[in-house]
């Protein structure tokens, strides 16, 4: 079995609930290309990079602040230190930071295997909660990123993972949202795409009150179909989304400004 | 006010320096060569019978030494039970009566091997209805936890009677409560719900024993080193002479690791083997060990126009798990804490504690206390909004004055209530000015306070110290006491150099080895600075009587001619140290005078409680109008701890119980579904972060020198966490507008009660 | 993993030593540092990785000990609260946590140092929130959070600021 970082395989291991024969350390392969580059207006991070890689990168910072800043804000500085974002979204944790972003950010994997290399859509590498349609003799070998004017990501958390985490990427004419991606995590048993809300929030201002934008937050509460988990019910977490969508809008606008 | 040359003073800890090196060790670090590992097998069911265990493939697994059984223990010459009332099997007999608990031991070489081969035992069950909740324990026809009648072997009236759930009962009556009610001008009532609790004292449940020719030595982590001697040699049939517990540094605490735990688990490997065993519970394990006791507190409390009470009524009922533990005595504190320090004409307390099928329930820091005063402060808030009354003055028409008896039978208020409110008024309306500069318009504020009387001290309190003191004049104190983390070490040796006269780096603290240290009945209750300090008074004392007539003898004086001076004596003008009188004496280079002190109940602390910790914590919060988290901006605790030996650390302990509280009252909580702990890991167990401490914390110190220990020092330690679920319920009441009356009040909580406000 | 699981020998340098060993594959750092190497500052709590009590430096940056395999160490440097002070004379992180009395229990003490080390590193003068958002894997049940973020603005202030006081 592939393992970098460890943050999630070992902790499976230790509950018995994976029992590999053998680990293949992907750190210690040299030549698994890119490390963390940018490409025209793409951003690339390769299978070794940290969370915390991600979270101090001054390109990524400045390009694609939301990543960073999501980034910065998982688990913990040794969960971020050793936790890899191929090996996050690999292991498919539905309530995964990075992946309701990058689900929003049109992201596309890089997959390799003896057979060569392949490009997936994000939202065709996870197919449910811990499962994704990787092949045995695959492996997640970077993140394609790319970039959108717009980006927002905030969580709802109390507890050691989220209540609930929304993402936006959108590009923009004169203020107003292009073709926007919200997507939804931690409320249902993968990170999924609202998409009645997007196309709700297509041409809406970067205004947190605009009527579009209530609407929006409205129609992704009543369209996510929840699940409720120990950090909160199904009830409340709808709740979350249709406060915090305006929220998010919020957060995004200001992210634009600066 | 006294002088003091090193009591008052915030020295730096001592045992600072192996901490934050790493040289100190704590249980968990120790292994002896040749020791072996026990691991246990548990139980998958909160309620079953044993069928059958098949250890024949996990016996002949690498490394497995031996597997040993509750069916191997019962044939055993050995008293198999332990706990205060006995009900507590060291492996489960033929039942089993929680998730989690220990079925059989695997003794092997190394801890792997042992757990590689705990997964191989296969042990077949029958199902038993499970009893989970207070409604199932206390139906008619109910299923009963424990069949046999244990009530013989226990203190009086606790214990399964065979006949209902019911564990222990207790009751405060005087007055006519109910008639009084009808006279109030305002009723306020409600049911309290307090949650299940791990106060996940970091270091794990763990233990190492060994048998030789000079009996039985454990190594263990706990705060009461005497009482787990005691549970040993009644397993074993041993004199006390023949057990010794040792106990290094503590793991942290939190009155979680009283009472044997893992201790027995140990000993009977090593009984078995001969060999020294060692059991180390990992957190999840220990999780499925011991809990903070829950409450449901039903309280009604009618007040005058004036606000001064009528009358209180709590029943008070806690679903107390599998096994008694201290649960027993933690609802018995419940029954007298719920009143507050306040005096009610009327009264009338009913608690009743009952057997469930969940881990056990037993002490958590406040032992009792944040349960009850949750619900008894609550209704004072209540009381005083319904009258509109400021819920300061409601509360100084009632409150005990310094001197005053407010609960019958027991001791009266020792300290000043009544003044420490008017200092925490004061600094919370400071923080709330302050705060105010820095408004988010997202969140809306609330502030909050509450404080609380709690009779701890031990009621017949028994303490003891040796001192020695050494051909150089330096001086070592053997104790029975714990350094848990509270400071005891670095506050005993303050009181032993201040007794002396001597520098504090002249004195050293040997202490919780039961083997070389003197009797102490516990850690706990936060009586060591009291009680131990008064028992180093009066060693140091009687060491001191002892020097004196060696001085008398080796200079050929009267006793009388020998004048008492810091870190010596005078004889005829001239200043000897205590090492110059020793050597003088003994006419050589060496030797060593010893002094013995005791505190007792009889003719001495007859008086119970021995002191009233007293807890005064106002808190300001901001709630997210969203997603209606909660948290904690600033808190102000006012520590009257009588006498403040080291001020830093009481502030430490003011602040750490506080923000221990902190954590019951927004997000801990231990959930059962069905028969299982669905949140029995540290992930979905919430503790308090670094992020959780409030940006302002204040912990204020009157020092009015009134307590009954040293230098009018009583204890610290639990008073602040008492307060804060009532406080924080407050605060939120006040930036929200609604009541509380379940804690922890989750941001779905909170959501669901404005909801239903609306 | 396989109980039948291969050894692994590694070259790793533990407090500026260097060490060889054969390491079970399963093996985790923590018992690695402990049980073979007799670290035992290195603690035992949570097992995953939330509380921080097993904190070590990596090639300086914090890891979980209970959440890293021993083998991860081959050719790597690794820092525990042992390799921090030199005999008796405390690192000044060290020494401050002492004058702050910035401990009680001490059982989260050794993580809690080392994670501060790592911080100062990166970042010698933290504000509040730099501190907070840093150390909130770094669970003390005793509470004492606010003498901690004491101890570390008592190095960040450091008198003029011109000289680091991180050795």
């Amino acid at each position: 079995m592939w393992y970098a970082g460890g943050t999630e395989l070992l902790l499976a291991m230790k509950m018995g609930l994976a029992r590999p024969s053998h680990l293949i350390d992907i750190k210690r392969i040299d030549d698994l290309g890119v490390d963390l580059e940018v490409r025209g207006s793409v951003l690339e991070v390769g299978a070794r990079v940290t969370h915390q890689r991600i979270a101090s990168d001054t390109q990524v910072r400045r390009a694609w602040p939301a990543f960073a800043n999501l980034s910065n804000d998982i688990g913990n500085i040794r969960v971020r230190s050793s936790g890899t974002l191929c090996g996050n979204l690999a292991f498919a944790e539905p309530r995964s930071d990075p992946a309701t972003f990058l689900l929003a950010a049109k992201a596309s994997v890089v997959i390799a295997s003896k057979q060569g290399e392949r490009d997936c859509l994000l939202s065709d590498l996870i197919v449910g909660p811990y499962q994704t349609s990787l092949a045995d003799d695959e492996l997640v070998v970077r993140v394609r990123i790319p970039k959108r004017l717009v980006t927002g990501y905030i969580k709802s958390q109390v507890s050691e993972r989220p209540t609930l985490g929304l993402a936006l990427s959108a590009d923009t004419d004169e203020g107003l949202l292009l073709q926007p991606v919200l997507a939804v995590g931690a409320a249902t048993d993968q990170p999924i795409i609202a998409e009645r809300a997007s196309r709700a929030l297509d041409g809406a201002p970067l205004e947190p009150t605009h009527p579009k934008v209530v609407e929006a937050a409205e129609t992704a509460a009543a369209e996510v179909e929840t699940f409720g988990d120990l950090t909160g019910s199904a009830e409340y977490k709808s709740h979350l989304i249709s406060v915090l969508v305006p929220r998010l809008i919020e957060h995004a606008s200001r992210q634009f400004l600066q | 006010m006294t002088h003091h040359r090193v009591a008052g003073v915030s020295i730096p800890r001592l045992d600072a320096a192996d901490k934050v090196t790493g040289r100190a060790q704590y249980a968990i670090d120790l292994t002896l060569p040749g020791t072996l590992h026990g691991v246990c097998v548990r139980s998958p069911l909160p309620h079953g019978r044993i069928r059958s265990i098949d250890k024949s493939a996990a016996a002949e697994a690498k490394g497995v030494v031996c597997i040993i059984t509750g069916e191997d223990l019962a044939a055993m010459p050995l008293f198999p039970r332990f706990g205060m009332v006995p009900d507590r099997p060291i492996l489960a007999i033929e039942r089993v009566r929680f998730t989690g608990e220990p079925v059989a031991l695997v003794v092997a070489e190394t801890r792997a091997a042992a757990r590689d081969a705990a997964a191989k035992v296969a042990v077949d069950y029958e199902d038993l209805p499970p009893v989970m909740t207070l409604e199932d324990a206390l139906a008619s026809g109910a299923v009963l936890v424990h069949e046999e009648d244990l009530t013989s072997e226990g203190p009086s009236g606790m214990g399964p009677d065979g006949k209902s759930n019911v564990l222990y009962r207790t009751e405060h009556v005087w007055g006519d409560a109910e008639r009084a009610l009808k006279t109030a001008t305002v009723v306020v009532e409600d049911t309290f719900e307090y949650p299940m609790l791990y106060g996940y004292a970091m270091e794990p449940y763990n233990a190492m024993a060994r048998f030789d020719g000079q009996g039985l030595t454990v190594w263990t982590s706990t705060h009461t080193p005497y009482m787990n001697r005691r549970e040993l040699a009644r397993i074993f049939s041993l004199p006390l002479s023949k057990v010794r517990v040792v106990v290094p540094y503590v793991g942290g605490n939190y009155g979680t690791k009283g009472l044997a735990k893992v201790d027995p688990l140990a000993a009977l490997g090593s009984w078995v083997t001969g060999r020294p065993v060692k059991v180390v519970l990992s957190i999840d394990e220990s999780m499925q060990t011991a809990r903070g006791d829950s409450a449901r507190i039903f309280a009604r409390t009618g007040f005058r126009a004036d606000g001064t009470m009528t009358a209180r009524i709590f029943e008070i009922l806690v679903p107390a798990g599998a096994y008694a533990d201290v649960s027993p005595l933690v609802m018995a504190k419940m029954g007298v804490r719920c009143l507050g320090p306040y005096r009610v004409p009327n009264v009338r307390v009913r608690t009743q504690a009952v057997y469930t099928n969940t881990v056990p329930g037993a002490a958590l820091r406040g032992f009792g206390g944040p349960q009850a005063v949750f619900a008894g402060e609550s209704l004072m808030n209540w009381g005083a909004e319904e009258l509109g009354i400021p819920p300061a003055d409601i509360r100084r028409v009632n409150m005990a004055n310094r001197g005053e008896v407010f609960h019958q039978g027991l001791r009266g208020l020792d300290s000043d209530l009544q003044a420490d409110l008017t200092i925490l008024q004061e600094e919370l309306e400071e923080q709330w000015r302050v705060d105010e500069a820095e408004q988010d318009r997202r969140r809306k504020r609330g502030r909050g306070f509450a404080v609380s009387a709690t009779n701890v001290g031990d009621e017949t309190p028994v303490s003891t110290a040796l001192v020695r003191i050494h051909a150089d004049g330096t001086c070592s104190l053997l104790t029975g006491a714990v350094e848990v983390g509270q400071g005891s070490r670095t506050v005993l040796a303050q009181i032993l150099a201040e007794e002396f006269g001597i520098p504090y780096d002249q004195v050293s603290i040997i202490q919780s080895d039961t083997g070389v240290g003197t009797y102490e009945r516990y850690t706990a209750a936060s009586s060591t600075t009291t009680l131990q300090g008064l028992a180093i008074q009066r060693a140091v004392q009687n060491a001191r009587l002892r020097i004196r007539d060696l001085a008398a003898d080796a200079w050929g004086l009267d006793a009388d001619d020998v004048k008492k001076a810091d870190g010596g004596v005078i004889v005829k003008d001239q200043f000897h140290d205590f090492g110059e009188v020793i050597k003088e004496w003994f006419g050589t280079e060496a030797g060593e005078v010893v002094g013995f002190g005791a505190v007792r109940g009889p003719g001495d602390l007859q008086e119970a409680p021995v002191f009233w910790e007293v807890g005064n914590v106002g808190v300001i919060v901001s709630i997210d109008s969203d997603t209606l988290q909660v948290r904690v901006d600033s808190i102000v605790t006012v520590g009257d701890c009588g006498f403040a030996i080291n001020p830093r650390l009481v502030e430490g302990q003011e602040l750490g119980a506080a923000l221990g509280g902190i954590g019951g009252a927004l997000f801990e909580e231990l959930l059962y579904e069905g028969g299982e702990m669905i949140n029995g890991t540290l992930i979905d167990y919430r503790v308090p972060r670094i992020t959780d401490f409030p940006t302002a914390a204040r912990c204020l110190l009157p020092n009015r020198q009134d307590g009954v220990g040293p230098y009018g020092a009583r204890g610290s330690g639990e008073g602040a966490i008492q307060p804060v679920g009532a406080a924080v319920s407050a605060a939120i009441a006040h930036a929200a507008g609604v009541r509380i009356t379940k804690l922890p009040v989750t941001p779905e909580r909170l959501w669901r009660a404005l909801r239903q406000a609306k | 993993m396989d109980e039948t699981m291969e050894e692994i020998p590694i070259n790793t340098t533990v407090n500026g030593r260097s060490v060889t060993a054969l390491v079970e594959a399963r093996r985790m750092l923590t018992e690695f540092l402990r049980e073979d190497l007799g670290l035992t500052g290195v603690k035992v709590s949570c097992e995953v990785q939330v509380c921080g009590a097993c904190t070590v430096l990596l090639d300086g940056m914090p890891v979980s000990g209970c959440s890293t395999l021993a083998a991860e160490a081959h050719e790597r440097t690794i820092t525990t609260i042992e390799g921090l002070s030199r005999g008796e004379e405390l690192h000044p992180i060290q020494d401050a946590f002492v004058q702050s009395s910035a401990l009680q229990c001490g059982y989260c003490t050794p993580g809690m140092v080392l994670t501060v080390k790592a911080l100062l590193e990166q970042n010698p003068q933290p504000t509040e929130n730099e501190i907070r958002h840093f150390l909130e894997g770094n669970i003390c049940r005793c509470g004492t959070y606010g003498f901690v973020m004491e101890a570390i603005r008592s190095l960040s202030e450091a008198p003029d600021g011109s000289e680091s006081v991180l050795g």
